[in-house]
């Protein structure tokens, strides 16, 4: 039993709640349930395949606002080229939308450096509340010693359930942990350290196509 | 009237002195030596010229001395200068001129009759011939013929039906043209995490170390992720998934490893406006070579937007084309108020037109410049001896002409007549196919195979031909066809004008 959510849950909010846009695939879950008590963390119960399959692309505004809501930025502090222009601003039709003084009135097809932008977009946003938490106090990057090239599977789990409710409103499966946790002692041979590794954990998860499509 | 030939002499002698663009850049000119017929890419550059530029205001003029004049008013008309050995003509301007010196011999003007006097309907059957290749516009037929091994085949920094998609569905996505709303940034966006994080002592803040961790994330979501979700088991024939998906491990690799965010990247570190070096980004080597030729092309604000956005757009242009990334490129004048651009015309046509051409020749020349000095290379990375240029088209696209009656107002309307300009080595130049009839201002049609025109003789002074009448020029389809066949497109059923074909 599934919710996917269209929206990311907002500053603060660790309940499951659905959204009004949010899409039911398969059956009710109790809204307020917290993570565990309806069986399906680390569950592996097959979801009913979408016949339809119409899944369409966020725009700009419903990342930015995603990102906003589950990294607890403000709209300016997601991303920014060079430190000084909007990235959803100068990318505004390749994220879905439109441009009068390109008279493009109506969103486009994603194009060709869609896939970048986003990911941009994503990134930025990630580092951003990192970089923050760095300075104090932190409000997203709470379970983990940043500096320290040491994990422990716990600590991991407990971050990425965090990361997991934020970025995609459920928690993560027991695969999505093996795999990101996976990714840690690779991270660290590249000469990152814990901070790396949960950025990128958040760059990853943002960027799944879970998080960008509705 | 026209000008004398003391006046003449003296325009000239002042047009050689004030001429700005012989000493623009300081790179040699490569010789044109060979046309493009190697089966290697040939480039298209589309100019959307929006609003009606009218070819009575550029090289089809009526001179003055000549213009009809009668209860409708007189024929829009100049006094008209004509350089040595040139067959063509030009309002009495720098701009028109130096342009018909420096480039006269790849200048082809097509007459041409429209089909719509909406803008943007005008503007999608111009860039799609009114669906003569199964609704694809010329830019996407020649990204597909050209640019199956090119990043982004067709790029557009046009507007309204110069930046809209085709419309055959059999067209590979690929080839619909990526839209670039600021060209100042745009290589910005060609990397998922180049430049996103200001350097530190961190590894993500190392661009090396950065490039390597977000492999390897991509990796695990790639590999991992995008397969165990409970999402993608519940939408695994989602065409959209699919394709951001299949993108991930084609499009967007192929972006990343041409380093198009360094090589399409004009503008250096400009400090507060723009910190380059601070973000471990670098702009094109060619960028100092560019702005030799195109000054305004860089933002002097943070506002990010260019002096020129024009130049701007034609500095992306070149080296978009220069680094192979595509073949099919359309750049559109966004006016010097923003956003009219030509159609000012219909509060002030002589100074709307006059701007207007001036700002799309101007940066044309510098653009055809650029491409002249930078060498071809064969695909065996062998030397030519020939330029970019030497394979290259500009079309002066646009949707329609002007009232060819000035009835004292100076504020014109849309008229379907008009005239295309063509500008290449792979045309042949010095010509105008068609003229113009100074006793209405239309331009007429002419012989496909010879050129020859079709005058409208028998048409009563100050009356406009029939809509009819077979003399008038062809249209969208047929000028399609024709570019083309020079383009090295081929498909069934194209009207072709032999006369064009150098």
């Amino acid at each position: 039993m599934w919710w996917w959510l269209a929206c990311a849950p907002v500053p603060g909010d660790t309940s499951f709640a659905p959204s009004e846009t949010a899409v039911v695939v398969d059956t009710e879950v109790p809204a307020d349930s917290a993570p565990g008590e309806t069986g399906e963390t680390g569950g592996s119960s097959s979801p009913a395949t979408s016949t339809r399959a119409d899944l369409k692309l966020k725009r700009w505004r419903q990342i930015s606002l995603d990102l906003q809501g589950a990294l607890e930025l403000r709209d300016d502090q997601v991303c920014n080229e060079a430190g000084l222009y909007d990235c959803a601003t100068l990318n505004v039709v390749t994220l879905g939308g439109v441009s009068s003084d390109n008279g493009v009135f109506e969103p486009l097809e994603p194009g060709a450096t869609a896939g970048l932008a986003m990911e941009r977009m994503v990134l930025q946003a990630c580092w951003n509340r990192f970089r923050q938490d760095l300075e104090g106090p932190a409000l997203v990057y709470q379970n983990v010693a940043h500096g320290s090239t040491a994990l422990t599977e716990g600590e991991g789990e407990a971050w990425l359930t965090a990361l997991y409710r934020r970025m995609l409103s459920r928690d993560p499966l027991d695969e999505e942990v093996a795999a990101l946790l996976d990714l840690h002692p690779s991270v660290v041979a590249s000469g990152g350290d814990n901070g790396d590794w949960e950025v990128l954990t958040c760059f990853a998860v943002g960027t799944s196509t879970e998080a960008l499509t509705y | 009237m026209g000008l004398g030939p003391i006046e003449r002499r003296r325009f000239l002698q002042g047009l050689l002195a004030s001429a700005g663009l012989g000493a623009v850049g300081t790179a040699p000119m490569l010789v044109p030596q060979a046309r493009a017929e190697d089966g290697e890419p040939r480039f298209l550059i589309v100019f959307g010229c929006f609003g009606g530029a009218s070819m009575l205001d550029c090289f089809l003029p009526v001179d003055t001395s000549e213009a009809f004049s009668g209860s409708r008013g007189t024929v829009f008309s100049h006094s008209v200068v004509q350089p040595e050995g040139s067959n063509l003509r030009c309002p009495y301007r720098t701009t028109p001129y130096n342009f018909l010196v420096d480039h006269g011999n790849e200048s082809l003007v097509l007459g041409f009759q429209a089909s719509s006097v909406n803008h943007f309907e005008a503007q999608r059957r111009v860039m799609n011939g009114r669906g003569a290749f199964e609704g694809r516009t010329l830019p996407e037929a020649v990204a597909a013929t050209w640019g199956a091994n090119m990043p982004l085949p067709n790029v557009t920094m046009g507007r309204a039906g110069f930046a809209e998609p085709g419309t055959d569905p059999a067209l590979d996505s690929r080839y619909v043209a990526e839209v670039v709303t600021n060209p100042v940034t745009f290589a910005l966006s060609t990397s998922g995490h180049a430049g996103v994080i200001e350097n530190g002592s961190r590894a993500l803040q190392d661009p090396d170390a950065r490039a390597e961790l977000v492999a390897l994330a991509r990796s695990v979501r790639d590999e991992h992720l995008e397969s165990s979700s409970g999402f993608a088991q519940t939408f695994p024939s989602s065409r959209l998934r699919q394709t951001l998906l299949s993108r991930r491990t084609s499009g967007e690799v192929a972006i990343e490893e041409a380093r198009l965010i360094q090589e399409l990247l004009f503008v250096p570190d400009l400090g507060d406006i723009f910190p380059l070096s601070q973000y471990g980004l670098a702009a094109s080597d060619e960028a100092d070579l560019v702005l030799d030729y195109l000054h305004d092309a860089w933002p002097t604000s943070t506002s990010g937007i260019a002096d020129d956005p024009l130049q701007a757009q034609a500095a992306l242009a070149y080296l978009l084309i220069r680094t192979g990334t595509s073949a099919a490129v359309t750049l559109t004048d966004p006016g010097t108020d923003g956003f009219l651009a030509f159609d000012q015309s219909h509060f002030d046509h002589a100074n709307g037109q006059a701007d207007h051409w001036d700002r799309a020749l101007d940066t044309a020349s510098r653009l055809i410049q650029l491409l002249k000095q930078a060498e071809w290379h064969d695909k065996d990375g062998q030397a030519t001896g020939t330029s970019y240029w030497d394979r290259t088209m500009i079309v002066f696209a646009t949707e329609f002409g002007r009232d060819k009656f000035d009835n004292g107002r100076d504020a014109t309307g849309h008229v379907m007549n008009n005239g295309l300009l063509v500008v290449s080595p792979m045309v042949e130049g010095n010509q105008a196919l068609g003229e113009v009839d100074p006793n209405n201002g239309y331009i007429c049609g002419y012989d496909l195979e010879t050129g020859e025109p079709t005058p409208f003789d028998g048409v009563t002074p100050g009356e406009d031909p029939l809509y009819d009448d077979e003399r008038l020029p062809p249209g969208e389809t047929t000028i399609y066809g024709a570019l083309s066949k020079v383009l090295g497109v081929d498909f069934e059923g194209r009207e072709t004008i032999p006369a064009i074909e150098a």
